[in-house]
């Protein structure tokens, strides 16, 4: 509470032209409008409530009128920051604009990164700051404890100045040594502070990342592809009193040996595929069991179909929940907490375990020991379409994820059958959906059940290698699910040659291609899905599309003939995402010159600043002319353009990588698919934050979107290619 | 000595090269395909029927065969896409093991009562073969009658009461008393032990004790 007198005093001060002292009262009461800093904002508010006025923020000496003793305590406070402001600051410098991504998790051992563009913080320009990484702590713990205490060796002082993000990037030193100890998780966090008044405290005027109570600064993550720190106990046994399929009663068990310490620990059923075996998933048991699991195979009637296959997963989760005091000697009791299931099925049971979710889902099965609910993650690998849309359908299963072996010999996903095609049942997930496409991985590749990758094509990447990529994707990705887990969600969707798990191989032909899609529960801002508006020129929002490339078509993606030898009477030659009853659309368009196509947005969704990133897939368009000109990586730049007419442009490469040609195979004997090199169309999922398209002062207005373009040609990327393109959105998250 | 070394040599890079390309999934022979021979037949009756899920129409069956037949390995080769359906007369037989790496599969094939609780599938007058290829679970009996008509019109021929007769060796038409569903696979569990010991994690499941 500041006096009459201490004003007055003030005043006449500044009517000498004395520069004014601080007032004794804290200084943010000046910030009226809470924005954080004393400005002329605050300056025009004064004068808005200019008169009596008692009770109101403007009148800042709480006199009960607003006048020139408020105005000039503004003038007094003009610039003080004020609060705690919430910030990304951890990433990683990248080679071109933007030059800097913001991201949660760091690999251990990698480099960290804090950033500021000068131009989003003009009000650090100039002013000089410790850098704090520490441990995590809730905002209740912050509250409690506001002391910073470095965990990298000491607050690293740096001073920022005008100019680009580039000039205010920092390595944090010892930022590559912090510790990735998680425990059972995956990710170790850790708040990031510039504490800009030095006063080793988190107090006004500072700057974190991570003041959230679930989502902290950023985490250190381990080799995921390294055993958990629990010891894993296996049995094998046939489960009693077994009244489904005779025969099938065999399974194969791991669980944490001290389990009997442990609380409720979630649960995975694998249903193993056509000629397999239930003990060849012990390679995902040990791993998934060491970090807290309790993972089942059990044996699966394959043989007669997919639909028997299906009912083998739905009898044996209902007898091994049922049978869990006669399992063991009863020690898995109160420990295994069955609304937390995951079905897991390769090949033949990979459609078995969509069937078996279709079954309870259609109200054809009631299970008697667990409901729909229960089923909160469903991971097929290699799956098989007999039985088509209206079964082979994971519907709303909350989370959906799809393993495909590019070099896979018998789900070999031509175009000659719809069968062999994995990617049908990734379609036709409702929800959450994800999928992993490895280039030059076998069928045989994904279990452990030795003989023979049931691979064809160049750089297979055989047995072991792919399961360090199982290992070290399919944990963080269970973990997100079935958890919540924060930094395992960065695994779903980086692209891959940017950031994958420590201990995946690197061999240069690796690849892996990721799509990741959110549910609805994200509340995401559609623009095209091409699911309506068969009009090339009007977006599924609404919103008017324009475009120079050329062939434009939007169309069902199905390849609609039996090879993959481009025809320009197939234009969406490649495309092996649907089958006939499905409806899953996309665009497919061409360029050999600049040329654009461009996304207008509806009115109502063009205040973007609530939003966190642009996500669309794309897939290069295999054995097209265009793709075979130059088979290496596609990049293109997206632009976004504001009211004022205002762009900015990142090209998809800044990111690592870009859209990734089609694996080069020649299909052979059942699996021909034409004499060229080139297999089916991999859509990849591409997120861009949007606040990177403020970097250095571009200016651009994200309360006042009105495009999204996409410009193609030797001027913003690859000089020729041809591209499918598909669920084109604005997300929250 | 040398040139022995150096042909040795030569010899095993050749096997090991024929070895791996032999691990690739072959081509599906084409059908309608005989089976080489059958080489054991045991009847069964259960005292307890069970579901029968290697055709549409599911029916519960009480009795049937117990087979052992040596086929043409290509025909077995254990595929996630469709592989050619086993058939003993007009209705789908169920395949036990894989049968891939020995040649041999031992299979079930159904077969009613009649008022004297004698098997009604004659084995001597059925043909046994691989029809066009499909998952069993969808074939219907009418299906099964129409595969039986393309089999019959391109020279499958019934296997003929020699072969059956010396196939069913000591068991003489005498069935084998089983409790149940259960206890059929357990059987056929033994007999995969026996005559396909290559199918090793096949016998070991089905014969698994009861879980500790």
């Amino acid at each position: 509470m500041r006096t009459k007198w201490s004003v007055l005093a003030l005043a006449a001060a500044a009517a000498l032209g004395i520069v004014a002292q601080p007032a004794q009262a804290d200084p943010c009461d000046s910030d009226v409008n809470g924005d954080g800093i004393v400005d002329v904002l605050d300056l025009l508010a004064v004068l808005a409530d200019w008169g009596p006025c008692p009770g109101c923020p403007t009148d800042i000496i709480e006199d009960g009128v607003v006048d020139v003793l408020d105005l000039l305590q503004v003038l007094a406070d003009w610039g003080q920051t004020c609060g705690i402001f919430d910030a990304e600051l951890a990433g990683n410098p990248l080679d071109q604009y933007p030059y800097f991504e913001y991201v949660l998790a760091f690999n251990q051992g990698a480099p960290v990164h804090v950033a500021v563009d000068p131009s989003r913080y003009p009000q650090l320009v100039g002013q000089t700051g410790d850098i704090y990484v520490v441990e995590a702590k809730t905002t209740g713990q912050w509250a409690a404890d506001k002391s910073l205490s470095d965990v990298t060796g000491g607050a690293q002082t740096e001073s920022f100045v005008a100019g680009t993000i580039q000039d205010n990037t920092f390595e944090i030193s010892g930022g590559d040594a912090l510790s990735a100890e998680a425990g059972l998780d995956v990710g170790h966090p850790y708040d990031v502070v510039l504490d800009m008044n030095q006063s080793g405290e988190l107090d006004s005027g500072d700057y974190i990342d991570g003041y959230d109570d679930t989502v902290h600064g950023m985490y250190a993550v381990h080799d995921l592809v390294l055993p958990g720190p629990l010891g894993v106990t296996e049995a094998t046994y046939a489960c009693p009193n077994w009244d489904g399929t005779p025969g099938y009663s065999a399974q194969n068990l791991f669980y944490p040996k001290l389990i009997d310490e442990m609380g409720e620990l979630p649960l995975i059923i694998m249903s193993h595929g056509n000629g397999h075996n239930y003990q060849w998933y012990d390679h995902i048991g040990f791993h998934m069991a060491s970090y807290g699991y309790v993972f089942m195979s059990h044996a699966n009637n394959t043989m007669p179909g997919v639909f028997t296959a299906s009912t083998t997963t739905l009898e044996h989760t209902d007898a091994f929940i049922r049978e869990l005091p006669n399992i063991q000697g009863g020690k898995l009791v109160g420990h295994v907490d069955t609304s937390r299931i995951t079905w897991v099925g390769h090949s033949r049971g990979g459609e078995g375990v969509a069937i078996a979710y279709d079954r309870i889902y259609d109200g054809t099965w009631v299970p008697e020991y667990y409901g729909i609910e229960d089923i909160k993650f469903i991971s097929s690998i290699a799956p098989v379409d007999f039985l088509g849309t209206y079964q082979a359908n994971p519907h709303n299963v909350p989370a959906y994820h799809l393993w495909t072996g590019g070099a896979d010999y018998d789900v070999h996903g031509c175009a000659s059958n719809d069968i062999a095609q994995t990617f049908h049942l990734h379609y036709r997930a409702e929800e959450y959906r994800q999928s992993i496409a490895l280039h030059g991985v076998g069928h045989g590749d994904f279990h452990n059940g030795g003989s023979s990758s049931v691979a064809q094509g160049p750089c297979l990447v055989g047995r072991a290698n792919t399961h360090k990529i199982m290992k070290g994707l399919l944990l963080p990705m269970v973990k997100h699910y079935i958890e919540g887990n924060v930094p395992g969600r960065d695994f779903l969707w980086r692209q891959y040659e940017h950031f994958r798990p420590i201990g995946v191989p690197i061999k240069e032909c690796i690849v892996a291609q990721l799509m990741y899609q959110e549910g609805s529960a994200a509340d995401n801002f559609m623009i095209d899905d091409y699911q309506s508006q068969t009009s090339t020129t009007i977006s599924s929002s609404g919103g008017s599309v324009s475009y120079s490339v050329t062939n434009v078509l939007e169309g069902r993606l199905d390849d609609n003939n039996s090879t993959f030898t481009w025809t320009t009477s197939d234009p969406m030659n490649g495309m092996t995402c649907c089958r006939g009853t499905d409806l899953e659309k996309g665009v497919v368009f061409e360029w050999d010159t600049n040329a654009y196509y461009e996304f207008a947005i509806i009115a109502a969704e063009q205040d973007l600043t609530d939003d966190t990133c642009l996500s669309f897939r794309a897939c290069q368009g295999t054995q097209h002319p265009n793709t075979a000109a130059a088979l290496e990586d596609l990049t293109f730049t997206v632009v976004l353009r504001d009211g004022s007419g205002t762009e900015s442009a990142i090209n998809i490469s800044a990111f690592g990588g870009g859209i990734e040609e089609p694996y080069q195979r020649v299909g052979t004997s059942y699996a021909y698919c034409g004499p060229n090199p080139g297999w089916y169309n991999d859509f990849e999922t591409i997120r861009i934050r949007l606040t990177d398209f403020l970097n250095n002062d571009s200016g651009l207005d994200l309360s006042d979107i009105v495009a999204v373009r996409l410009n193609f040609g030797s001027s913003w990327g690859s000089a020729v290619g041809r591209l499918g393109l598909d669920e084109v959105e604005i997300t929250k998250n | 000595m040398l040139k022995k070394i150096a042909f040795t040599t030569l010899a095993a890079a050749l096997l090991s090269t024929m070895t791996a390309a032999s691990d690739d999934p072959p081509q599906v022979p084409e059908t309608p395909a005989d089976v080489n021979k059958v080489l054991y037949v045991e009847p069964f009756v259960l005292e307890q029927g069970t579901e029968y899920v290697w055709c549409k129409e599911k029916p519960v069956i009480q009795a049937g065969y117990l087979l052992v037949l040596e086929v043409n390995p290509d025909l077995v080769y254990p595929r996630q896409t469709a592989e050619p359906v086993l058939y003993v007369g007009k209705q789908t037989a169920q395949r036990v093991n894989l049968g891939h790496e020995s040649g041999r599969v031992i299979a079930i094939a159904p077969s009613t009562l009649d008022e004297n609780g004698k098997l009604e599938v004659d084995l001597a007058k059925a043909r046994i073969w691989f029809g066009t290829p499909e998952l069993p679970e969808l074939v219907t009996a009418r299906r099964a009658a129409y595969e039986h008509n393309i089999a019959a019109k391109r020279g499958i021929q019934p296997r003929g009461a020699d072969e059956i007769a010396k196939a069913a060796g000591r068991t003489r038409g005498q069935a084998t008393v089983l409790a149940d569903g259960h206890a059929l696979m357990r059987r056929a569990g033994e007999i995969v032990r026996r005559f396909s010991p290559q199918d090793k994690e096949i016998y070991e499941a089905l014969l698994l004790p009861q879980n500790k």
